[in-house]
């Protein structure tokens, strides 16, 4: 992770990716992640290795090897043009379970198919007991739920996560992907990804908890 | 100089006709996503 990844996480692409680090074999992995290895992407894969939108694009990505790997698969992907817009929305149920609506919609000329909607979450700066900074790491996810999408229609895809002390313990840094992509297993491509920091919804406010405020003024 | 200005008016709404024409074809904006397979060892 250390020295391409936090530049490019934080201050090259604001907004733009949507980032999951996928821990595998080494006690930080997690169900969906070794789904996405195993089921997702069968075949050879290695450590480490990044995957554009899906496998459209893909790089064995040493962190120490040249940025503009990394960014020549965003920037060729942000010039592609889509027809799929996704929003987050959450809604708290308890102090440790939450449910995530991934919103996807198709463009009125957008075209007609089905993908698979995928809802996951990330832990940033965990593992924190080693010498470097491991960000965005993949805990749990849900999908691909496969749905038909046509033009000017929306659908709505939900996944329930329970959160543990690892996420109550660095809540700021907890955050949701959503994404669409091509339903088949195997390396395809994304069509939209979207994603929804926790940092909002820290103190129980956004979420309609007012338990932990002094004062409520109706 | 009525002339002129229906002439600037009828250019005026052609730009916002190209604009609206253009902003259909405009895609939405799209966020990469990316997988990083990796381990702590």
């Amino acid at each position: 992770m250390r020295y391409v990844v936090t530049p490019f996480v934080d201050d090259t692409y604001p907004g733009k990716v949507a980032f999951l680090a996928i821990h595998l074999s080494d006690g930080y992995q997690s169900a969906f992640g070794n789904a996405r290895r195993n089921s997702y992407y069968p075949g050879t894969m290695y450590i480490p290795d990044a995957l554009a939108d899906a496998g459209i694009l893909h790089y064995v990505g040493f962190p120490g090897n040249p940025p503009v790997q990394w960014t020549n698969m965003v920037d060729a992907r942000l010039a592609v043009p889509t027809d799929l817009t996704i929003e987050i929305l959450p809604q708290r149920l308890d102090p440790a379970q939450w449910t995530y609506t991934a919103d996807v919609c198709m463009e009125p000329t957008g075209t007609a198919r089905s993908v698979g909607i995928n809802l996951a979450w990330t832990v940033d700066d965990y593992p924190d007991t080693y010498p470097y900074r491991y960000r965005k790491t993949l805990r749990g996810g849900y999908g691909p739920e496969v749905v038909d999408l046509n033009p000017g229609e929306c659908v709505q895809v939900d996944a329930t996560f329970t959160f543990s002390a690892i996420e109550f313990e660095r809540w700021p840094g907890v955050e949701i992907v959503a994404w669409a992509q091509t339903p088949a297993s195997g390396w395809g491509e994304a069509y939209q990804a979207a994603t929804l920091s926790m940092t909002l919804h820290a103190d129980g406010f956004e979420a309609g908890d007012l338990s932990g405020w002094s004062e409520v003024v109706p | 100089m009525r002339r002129h200005s229906a002439c600037v008016g009828a250019t005026l709404l052609a730009m916002a006709v190209i604009a609206v024409a253009a902003g259909d074809a405009v895609a939405a904006d799209r966020v990469v996503l990316m997988e990083y397979f990796n381990a702590t060892t």
